[in-house]
């Protein structure tokens, strides 16, 4: 079964749907979860919340915009920084996450997830350091322009800055890729 | 736009932060209504913010804890469930009357399986599949998809009636040119000729959706839509 039509039963009411969309897809939804919030029992609630968001707003997804892997997973992010802004005393360390990302894990998603993956794990890799934390703040970290030149000790105008040159730069080599 | 306080010169340079969502408050609302009402920059944001959505998949996997996937399943199951009814006694096998956001969820599953997305949905049913009435699509597991035209005593289109055979099941009803308005009774006929009352449908300048679940649809024969002036519309299966 394709994901779109699992998320269409899921949608529908089908617990069968909803059981193997949830067995597909939940390494990738809790490891994103633990990624953000870092602590595993709020990732676990908080990868839960995103099944249910999943299930309940399945009637917007539109399959125009991506596919439903990554759907979910900006449905899991948006549900993750929900949960950490009660808290906002975490300390972020973007070293970390930026490691994080550029460890390939062990296949789990079949050749072609694994090598989209790769392209974008690659892209990123050609980013100065301080553009890819920038971006990586706040696309994981959900953290503003403002908050990120605190944390990285630079004026908010470095820090956006920083950010629309990353993710102009990620864009121009995703794209040399497609051409 | 008259409420536009940003040009495209403005905007431009916030899309970035607004596709990794780094901006906040009334900024991030003045881009939204540039973006809004500026094709350009909508187009541009759209290819930002699928630059950034693809940064997520590069966190790792993680096996969650023994009990996650049926701690899941239970929350959807909770908020999935029916509030008590008292008196409800449906003469159709019938799960329960779906709200709004249940017809839409099984016209996601209409446009899923009849693969042509969400676009779909948008430009009406009847366009696409006034061709192709009665047909059925094969899905996995002895489930399928139907569609029916629905039709009035002179043979005019109104809309499309759709059988989900599942777990549940679904019929949904899409008029989009019925010849007057009001409230229709939606009556299933059975193949052994028995006739179910199964609700009313509101329709108003000429459209109208509904859906109900029902435990099958394979036994309807004949869906019949009366309004209250006595005009019928019929759908065969
Ligand atoms: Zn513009």
């Amino acid at each position: 079964m394709t994901d779109e039509a699992l998320l269409a039963g899921m949608a529908a009411g089908d617990a069968q749907a909803a059981t193997t969309l949830v067995r597909r897809y939940q390494a990738r939804v809790y490891g994103l979860a633990l990624t953000i919030v870092g602590v595993p029992a709020t990732a676990e609630d908080v990868a839960q919340d995103a099944f249910l968001r999943a299930w309940r707003f399945a009637g917007g997804y539109d399959p125009r915009r991506g596919g439903v892997a990554t759907w979910l997973l900006s449905i899991t992010r948006n549900a993750a920084i929900d949960a950490v802004r009660m808290r906002r005393d975490q300390p972020y360390e973007p070293e970390l996450l930026l490691a994080m990302l550029d460890t390939r894990s062990a296949d789990d998603g079949g050749q072609e997830r694994t090598a989209d993956a790769d392209r974008v794990r690659t892209a990123l890799r050609t980013l100065p350091r301080d553009q890819a934390a920038a971006v990586v703040m706040a696309t994981f970290y959900g953290l503003t322009a403002k908050e990120i030149g605190a944390r990285e000790g630079v004026p908010i105008g470095t820090a956006k800055t920083r950010i629309r040159l990353g993710l102009a730069r990620l864009r121009d080599k995703l794209e040399v890729h497609d051409g | 736009m008259d409420d536009d306080r940003y040009g495209c010169a403005q905007a431009t340079e916030l899309l970035a932060e607004l596709a990794v969502g780094a901006i906040a408050g009334e900024q991030r609302a003045d881009v939204l209504r540039h973006v809004a009402g500026c094709p350009s920059c909508r187009a541009e944001l759209a290819e930002l913010a699928r630059v950034a959505d693809g940064l997520l998949q590069l966190a790792p996997p993680v096996e969650p804890p023994a009990g996650f996937e049926s701690a899941a399943l239970a929350r959807i199951a909770v908020e999935a469930a029916p509030s008590p009814s008292v008196a409800a006694k449906p003469r159709y096998p019938r799960i329960r009357r779906p709200g709004r956001a249940l017809a839409a969820a099984f016209a996601l599953v209409v446009a899923v399986a009849l693969g042509a997305g969400a676009v779909w949905w948008r430009t009406a049913a009847d366009r696409s599949l006034a061709a192709r009435t009665r047909q059925t699509q094969e899905l996995a597991d002895g489930r399928y998809l139907k569609a029916a035209r629905l039709t009035t005593v002179a043979g005019d289109s109104a809309g499309t009636v759709f059988m989900y055979e599942g777990n549940p099941s679904w019929l949904l009803v899409t008029i989009s040119a019925a010849p007057v308005d009001g409230s229709y009774r939606v009556v299933l006929i059975n193949q052994d000729g028995r006739r179910y009352p199964i609700g009313a449908c509101e329709v108003a300048s000429g459209s109208g959706t509904t859906a109900y679940r029902l435990a099958t649809v394979a036994s309807i024969d004949t869906i019949e839509m009366t309004a209250p002036s006595g005009v019928l519309l019929t759908a065969r299966t």
